[in-house]
């Protein structure tokens, strides 16, 4: 059936003959599954999105209720406001969307550029013990941080590091974590060393190599870097919890947690405040799109 | 060693200085307390004492809740990572199009990966895996005909509740979807001109321009989804309460680390079974390494 | 080129440093003291409004909330035991108090309690004691929470004809109740369940038929569940109550809400009758659309009674340096200030016995909370053994997470635990 298929796709006067057929199918097949798919992607965000404007009775109703009525659009702000909670302190989401900022901000920077500078020495320079160190990098992704967690508290405690941002910033310097020099690496190793080279023969150093080939040839792999970067540090419920004490520190994902306690649940805010708090990175996303879209990629040494 | 190649070499090791500073600073000393640790019993509220390999043995021997908690790891693994792969690359391969929209399907598909793991997104899925009412029974009966009382159970099954964690993980596919459309962009077109103009159809342009080509991005998220999957913990702590049920059937191993470790106080014997954990990672990493004939590097590393 | 870019990594460090501490500076001289506890806003609020009162009335000490979400504080907080930042004051709750308490890590409070003249006759007998080992005082109660409350909905039991249940009621009125609530569709599906308990609880039924989990509560030397007969009827009418009456809600439907939605069940009317603690009441006070009520939970079959119970106090931590200052603050939130606040809210009952006969016993639904006076009587409570968390999460649950589903018995499951429960000791040393 494939043969019929592949067959039929390159004789001179099958059905398929026709290109512009061929495009044609493509776009439609393409669109339909794509909307299927698109679907399915989305529904459960859409059940978020009708539950943020439902009151707290209406959120398991069975059947499930899709669109209340009324819609209550106060349970918006009243998540933004943790229902007044912290008034006395001054803490919204307001204040946790800050920090959140500051913290995803810079560690996206220290990720994006520490993490391509190593990977460029993994991947280009030949240096004593490139080996083994590559693989003492990958076997850092392979411990669970449960366990690690403790351990590395105590040490972010020592130097005095409780209760600031540091440990969540400092690591994206230095390094940025496995997964990103790894991936970096990969990017690096799939462009031609012919570039490289014929960089050097013009003069140019091993920084002027990484700087000025290499990496505008990256900005996919970057991009990617810069968002996973910025949505994991977003997200990240663990480190804030162990790390920051004083309230008007803690961030976005800490803030979730005001909505579910032992005694009681307020699942409507709590989407509320869940959808909103993604938006910056659907925006994020959605700008950072052109990135992806490179157009004509190497196209050549020449 | 020749006066160039010092100088590279002291080069590289300017570059990689931001990670060996966290190697020795930030990673090295937990690391090697961790392996401390598993030699000991430890409750954080008295003193540590030293049990030999008292935790590997009683880990090896007399623990039906290790060997289940290695099973469904693994059973979750080697489901979800290959299935996943194959829909990630076949979503990138789709979104590389220049449909009208294009942006916004992407969107679209990142979109779950955005929300994170956390409890809203746990009340989702247990909405979604009610097996009464819930969304997903209601889609198989409409589908199959099937009433809903007679579709699976899902999280109230142990047959049914891995098998929704597997479910669960494919709707992240738009986290890898982006790492494959940055790889398929960076294969070059002048590639697919040459294949067509040597008479290659599109299937035959896949096979040959476009898998070679992406070979190291699927060699990378291969190596990266298993070990990501070895250590899969948020999802199952907030939809099963932390309890990896019913019957333990959703016990994986990090979830086990995470009881032993802080809910019920035993932090040497956690320790014992994050390192066993790393070496099956570490072992599953190297064979892929080994046989890892099948990656061409267009670049290549420089010997 | 290179030296470049590291001068200006360095510069970012050097700036990011200064910002950083800006922000993180908050160092304040005197006396400081800090105490941990979880809440949701209700109960976070008294505490703050308790707190600053305290401080107005001690000049000298400065108190701080760290406030730890409830799923996660023991992590957090052994974590910040271990890394030497653990708080003076602790709010622990009955389960969590042993696992401190065997470890050594609460501090005695009687030479507190004898130096301040402090009268403990106020507090309940049966909840202080739990808080008292050997004679020895470690934690000053501030609520007590018997899950004894079966909310149920009035319009459910009106429309069906069934007549309001009342605290002597027994098995059979409750069975036989449960199962006239119900209400199903045209096409048979249920629309309306008799029963459901607020998460998998097979304790209070444990109790309630006489039955035990331990020899002794205190000093456990053996695990008795799955020996003793009455634990095994217990098991037994729990899973028949899905398997045979049929009028509770079975494992498959409950994961919908996985636990967590099972509240909300009762307050969208899909089910009749709710076992808890009387913790739901202010959320319960949302429900527009019935009107409801408590009632004890039904009496065991040889009319006996036991309640599974909650119930949380604030303690000492051993390794705290500043315990004077830590002492007055634990008697002035378990006073009768604090006490009268959470009664206000009606969230829990407290467990000062005055407060409890007066301000938590207002006209505010539910009505018939009073029952949660003799209630008391019976209260039971979890096993104090090290590993009680253990055994009874991650062996007693999972072999009848089997038998709430049907795939075994309640015999069998016990036959099973019992071969393993022999070999395992409860650990309280």
């Amino acid at each position: 059936m494939a043969d019929q298929i592949m067959n039929s796709v390159s004789s001179p006067d099958g059905f398929w003959a026709s290109k512009r057929r061929i495009e044609k199918f493509t776009k439609i097949f393409t669109t339909v599954v794509l909307s299927v798919g698109a679907v399915t992607m989305i529904l459960p965000v859409i059940w978020m999105l009708s539950t943020s404007f439902k009151s707290p009775t209406e959120v398991f109703a069975v059947p499930p209720i899709w669109i209340p009525s009324p819609l209550h659009f106060e349970n918006y702000p009243k998540a933004w406001t943790i229902s007044g909670m912290y008034a006395s302190e001054g803490i919204t989401f307001t204040t946790y969307t800050i920090n959140t900022l500051i913290i995803s901000v810079l560690s996206c920077l220290g990720v994006t550029s520490s993490s391509s500078l190593v990977a460029f020495a993994f991947a280009r320079l030949r240096f004593p013990g490139r080996g083994p160190l590559f693989i003492l990098c990958l076997a850092t992704m392979m411990i669970p941080t449960q366990v690690t967690m403790i351990p590395t508290f105590i040490l972010f405690k020592t130097i005095g590091w409780y209760d600031t941002y540091f440990p969540l910033i400092i690591p994206a310097f230095l390094g940025g974590g496995a997964y990103n020099i790894f991936l970096m690496r990969q990017f690096f190793m799939s462009i031609p060393y012919e570039m490289d080279e014929a960089a050097k023969i013009d003069g140019c150093t091993n920084f002027g190599v990484f700087w000025r080939i290499l990496l505008p040839l990256c900005k996919p792999a970057l991009t990617t870097v810069a968002v996973f970067s910025f949505v994991w540090n977003w997200n990240d419920f663990l480190n804030p919890l162990i790390y920051l004490d004083t309230n008007s520190k803690k961030t976005l994902a800490l803030g979730l947690t005001n909505f579910v306690s032992l005694y009681g649940q307020d699942y409507h805010l709590l989407m509320a405040a869940s959808l909103l708090i993604v938006i910056p990175l659907v925006v994020m996303f959605l700008l950072g799109q052109r990135y992806f879209i490179q157009g004509i990629a190497t196209t050549g040494l020449k | 060693m020749t006066s160039a190649e010092r100088k590279e070499a002291i080069s590289a090791y300017v570059f990689i200085t931001p990670f060996l500073l966290a190697m020795i600073f930030m990673t090295g000393g937990p690391v090697l307390a961790a392996f401390g640790l598993s030699f000991c019993k430890w409750d954080i509220l008295t003193p540590i004492q030293f049990v030999g390999l008292d935790n590997y043995k009683e880990m090896f021997f007399n623990d039906p809740r290790f060997w289940k908690a290695l099973y469904n790891t693994a059973y979750f693994t080697f489901l979800s990572v290959p299935i996943g792969m194959v829909l990630s690359i076949m979503v990138a391969m789709l979104m590389n199009q220049k449909v009208k929209g294009i942006a916004l399907y992407r969107t679209v598909y990142y979109l779950p990966s955005v929300l994170g793991t956390g409890v809203a997104v746990a009340v989702l899925w247990k909405w979604i895996f009610n097996a009464d009412s819930g969304l997903l029974n209601y889609m198989i009966s409409i589908c199959t005909g099937i009433p809903m009382s007679e579709c699976p159970k899902w999280l109230a099954s142990e047959a049914w509740s891995k098998p929704a964690l597997v479910i669960m993980s494919f709707w992240g596919v738009g986290g890898g979807m982006i790492i494959y459309l940055a790889g398929l962009q960076g294969i070059p077109t002048a590639l697919y001109e040459a294949a067509e103009i040597d008479g290659a159809n599109r299937w035959q342009q896949f096979w040959t321009v476009t898998l070679p080509g992406l070979s190291p991005v699927i060699f990378f998220q291969l190596i990266i989804t298993i070990v990501n999957s070895f250590q899969i913990f948020n999802q199952v702590y907030v939809m099963t309460d932390g309890l990896g049920g019913p019957a333990d059937s959703t016990l994986v191993m990090v979830l086990y680390i995470y009881q032993k470790a802080f809910k019920y106080y035993q932090m040497g014997y956690a320790s014992a079974l994050s390192w066993v954990l790393f070496i099956v990672i570490m072992l599953a990493t190297w064979l892929q390494f080994q046989y890892s004939k099948w990656v061409y590097y267009e670049g290549e590393l420089r010997k | 080129m290179k030296k470049f870019r590291l001068a200006l990594a360095v510069a970012a460090c050097l700036a990011l440093v200064s910002v950083l501490n800006l922000v993180g500076c908050s160092k304040l001289g005197g006396a400081k003291i800090k105490i941990s506890s979880w809440g949701s806003p209700e109960e976070n609020q008294i505490l703050v409004d308790l707190l600053n009162d305290f401080q107005a009335k001690h000049p000298d000490i400065k108190v701080e909330l760290q406030r730890i979400p409830y799923n996660d504080y023991t992590t957090k907080l052994l974590t910040q035991i271990a890394g030497g930042l653990a708080p003076d004051v602790v709010f622990t709750e009955v389960g969590n108090f042993a696992d401190l308490y065997l470890r050594g890590a609460l501090e005695p409070l009687n030479p507190y309690i004898q130096a301040d003249h402090m009268d403990l006759s106020g507090y309940y007998p049966q909840v202080l004691d739990r808080f008292t080992v050997d004679n020895q005082t470690y934690v000053i109660p501030r609520d007590t929470a018997p899950i004894c409350v079966i909310y149920y909905n009035k319009k459910a039991f009106d429309e069906s004809g069934v007549p309001y249940p009342t605290d002597d009621w027994g098995l059979e009125q409750f069975i036989a109740a449960g199962k006239k609530i119900m209400k199903t569709d045209a096409a048979g599906k249920v629309t309306r369940w008799g029963f459901i308990d607020d998460w998998v609880m097979p304790e209070p039924w444990v109790y309630d038929f006489g039955g035990s989990y331990v020899d002794n509560v205190k000093h456990p030397t053996k695990w008795t569940f799955a020996i003793d007969p009455d634990t095994l009827k217990a098991i037994q009418f729990r899973a028949d109550m899905m398997g045979k009456y049929k009028f509770m809600l079975p494992p498959a439907g409950l994961t919908a809400m996985g636990g967590m939605g099972t509240g909300d069940m009762f307050m969208n009317g899909t089910v009749g009758m709710f076992i808890s603690g009387i913790w739901k009441t202010p959320t319960f006070r949302q429900i527009k659309d019935f009107k409801w009520d408590v009632v004890m939970m039904p009496k065991g079959p040889n009319g006996f009674r036991g309640f599974a119970t909650g119930g949380s106090g604030y303690g000492i931590l051993k390794s705290s340096k500043m315990k004077k200052e830590a002492w007055e603050l634990v008697k002035y939130i378990s006073g009768e200030e604090g006490a009268k606040k959470l009664a206000q809210t009606g969230l829990a009952q407290p467990a000062l016995m005055k407060e409890a006969n007066t301000t938590f016993l207002d006209n505010s639904d539910p009505k018939n909370k009073k029952m949660l006076l003799e209630a008391v009587k019976f209260v039971k409570y979890p096993p104090m053994a090290k590993n009680w968390d253990e055994v009874t999460h991650s062996i007693i649950g999972p072999e009848l997470d089997k038998v709430w589903n049907g795939t075994e018995t309640a015999a069998e499951a016990m036959a099973k635990l019992k071969v393993v429960l022999e070999k395992n000791e409860p650990q309280a040393k």
